[in-house]
């Protein structure tokens, strides 16, 4: 589905990304992790052909990721930023239905019979009915977060790029909107890659791991136990961990330990 | 659907009455007073040849169709495109504080216009555009230089733009108090085109302003989705499938045209294309679709109101247009915004 070669970038004279090739295959859940400033963020909208990358080749379904229109990308691919502004009080229905837009056609584009349907269905999916009519400036942080999955899942993607989905959620919503989009990818088989912060969720949740240094090369990528480890995690993160298995799932898990 | 449908067209039918209504009573009123109904019989004549039994004077279609009906016409027009102007500036600067001036086009079209007042620049062939002119190319070299300071084509940032408006506006309002310093006997005229005004304006000036309203509605109106998807932030609107930089592009140009064609018939009226917006925002909501041409509607009420009690309230004399703007606009503003937070404030407890 993606296919990532010999990938570098840099900002001005600084280097954020250095020599990535990986790929990601059709209905893949890729987690991506490294500390903060490797280029996780940059790496996403290199994907997602908003920025050009400055060696190397991005191809997505076999393309050049920068070749694509926007509103040709925005018809399988979706994206959630990590910072979103609402300026202005639209209801959570209006939001939502954005998610259609790449996908209407003419001067005068107008919602059709299904993509109303397609709407009340995914928003019935994620509980947001009630809400319907609500203003967006008026919901918590974890409802808002729902609303915005909502319309990534309205574009109808093939894949959808995430950037921290969960931070700033409280444990709850977290596990939530994971849950959702898992659920979501295994019954349609979309590609989902996602920047998380907390490595024992992307342990739960990934089927294969990126892990970026901080040198915006990759330290290790493949499945999970390969890619995640306490020795991988003190090079990368400088940080001591334990590691220990799920109880209830062959996952790796990692605990820290405060210093005396 | 059904009912939130047939909301939305009572909404745009109690607009246009309420347009229709505004300018055949405003007509209505003045040092003679005529009838509603043979100022709109005399309408309907001059319009689209209907013609009913004749029960006035001739001296009162002249009146009417002479000298009341273009100038509330124009008025209607001028308040429509600074309102529909200014909401999509807002829309598009995702900024609740902008306003149709904040690019620097009244600066450059009053410098256009106080140069052509001060050193008596003129075609004759213009004749009576001769001012409108010289403001609308005035306008249109302020907006390139915005353009140019932010470069709008490599994709400038919102908050470039803004600056860069600033810095022309401010530029350029040196530049006309220097001209009204140096400046003699046309001091009065000066000031006058400045403060803005409606008197002394026939059809050809609506002639002016009608197909530039109706040619940007149109192409507002197109890009009334991007401007929604735009107010979730540049980068949100890219993964949505929109190419911001040339959405941007034809959403401040065509704005921007609009408002120095307003400009250049009336002069700088500010208040209208600031707040009818915000209005219309905080009483029927931020979608763009319905946002600007309703924000049309009222602004040409508005404008036509507030134009009418410029001219009657100390008649024969008149008042500045601008001051009447803000002297209602302003406490009516007030008022709603108090009784909207004391809404949002209750809803929250209960």
């Amino acid at each position: 589905m993606i296919e990532v070669k010999n990938l570098s970038y840099r900002y001005g004279s600084q280097r954020v990304l250095k020599n990535l090739s990986f790929t990601v295959n059709q209905g893949e859940f890729m987690g991506i992790v490294g500390p903060n400033g490797s280029g996780k963020s940059t790496l996403l909208r290199i994907l997602s052909g908003i920025i050009r990358p400055e060696q190397g080749e991005v191809r997505v379904k076999g393309r050049e990721a920068s070749s694509f229109s926007r509103k040709e990308m925005a018809r399988f691919m979706a994206v959630l930023p990590q910072a979103e502004h609402f300026s202005f009080s639209f209801t959570v229905r209006d939001v939502v239905a954005m998610g259609r837009h790449p996908h209407q056609r003419g001067f005068w584009p107008i919602m059709n019979a299904q993509d109303r349907q397609l709407i009340d269905e995914i928003m019935e999916y994620l509980d947001l009915k009630d809400m319907e009519h609500h203003s967006i400036m008026r919901l918590s942080g974890g409802q808002k977060q729902r609303v915005l999955l909502a319309r990534m899942l309205v574009q109808a993607p093939e894949i959808v790029l995430l950037d921290e989905p969960t931070n700033h959620l409280d444990i709850y919503y977290q596990i939530e909107i994971l849950n959702y989009l898992n659920k979501w990818r295994e019954d349609r088989r979309i590609t989902v890659i996602s920047v998380l912060h907390d490595l024992n969720l992307t342990a739960l949740y990934a089927d294969r791991i990126l892990v970026l240094n901080q040198d915006g090369e990759i330290a290790a990528c493949g499945e999970v136990e390969e890619a995640l480890s306490s020795q991988i995690i003190a090079e990368v993160f400088g940080t001591e961990t334990v590691q220990i298995r799920h109880p209830m799932l062959p996952k790796p898990q990692f605990v820290l330990l405060p210093q005396k | 659907m059904l009912q939130h449908r047939l909301r939305i067209l009572l909404i745009y039918l109690v607009f246009v009455a309420l347009s229709i209504i505004t300018i055949g009573a405003c007509i209505a009123i003045g040092s003679t007073s005529i009838s509603i109904s043979s100022v709109y019989k005399i309408l309907m004549k001059h319009f689209f040849s209907i013609h009913f039994p004749e029960a006035w004077e001739s001296t009162t279609e002249l009146i009417v169709w002479q000298i009341r009906a273009p100038r509330t016409i124009l008025a209607f027009l001028v308040g429509a495109s600074l309102a529909l102007a200014g909401a999509a500036f807002q829309g598009l600067l995702r900024n609740p504080l902008a306003d149709p001036y904040t690019l620097g086009v009244s600066s450059g079209a009053s410098v256009g216009a106080v140069l052509a007042i001060s050193f008596h620049l003129s075609f004759s062939f213009l004749g009576i555009f001769n001012l409108p002119f010289f403001a609308f190319a005035g306008a249109l070299i302020a907006l390139l230089l915005v353009f140019s300071l932010s470069k709008l084509g490599n994709h400038a940032m919102i908050e470039t733009l803004i600056l860069s408006g600033i810095i022309v506006s401010s530029f350029l309002g040196a530049f006309i108090s220097l001209l009204i310093s140096l400046s003699g006997e046309e001091l009065r005229q000066i000031i006058f085109w400045l403060m803005g005004s409606l008197a002394m304006r026939d059809w050809s000036h609506v002639l002016i302003i009608l197909p530039i309203l109706l040619l940007v509605l149109i192409l507002l109106q197109w890009k009334s989705r991007e401007l929604n998807i735009l107010a979730m932030g540049e980068e949100s609107a890219q993964y949505l499938g929109i190419d911001v930089g040339k959405s941007r592009k034809w959403i401040i140009i065509s704005a921007s045209l609009l408002t120095a064609a307003a400009v250049s018939v009336s002069g700088v009226i500010s208040f209208v294309g600031l707040v009818i917006p915000h209005l219309v925002r905080l009483m029927l909501g931020p979608n763009h679709i319905h946002l600007l041409p309703l924000s049309l509607l009222s602004g040409g009420i508005y404008l036509t109101v507030a134009d009418t009690l410029a001219r009657t309230l100390i008649s024969p004399a008149e008042l500045p247009i601008g001051v009447i703007t803000a002297l209602i606009g302003a406490p009516v503003f007030a008022l709603i915004l108090m009784r909207r937070n004391k809404k949002y404030r209750e809803g929250e407890t209960a």
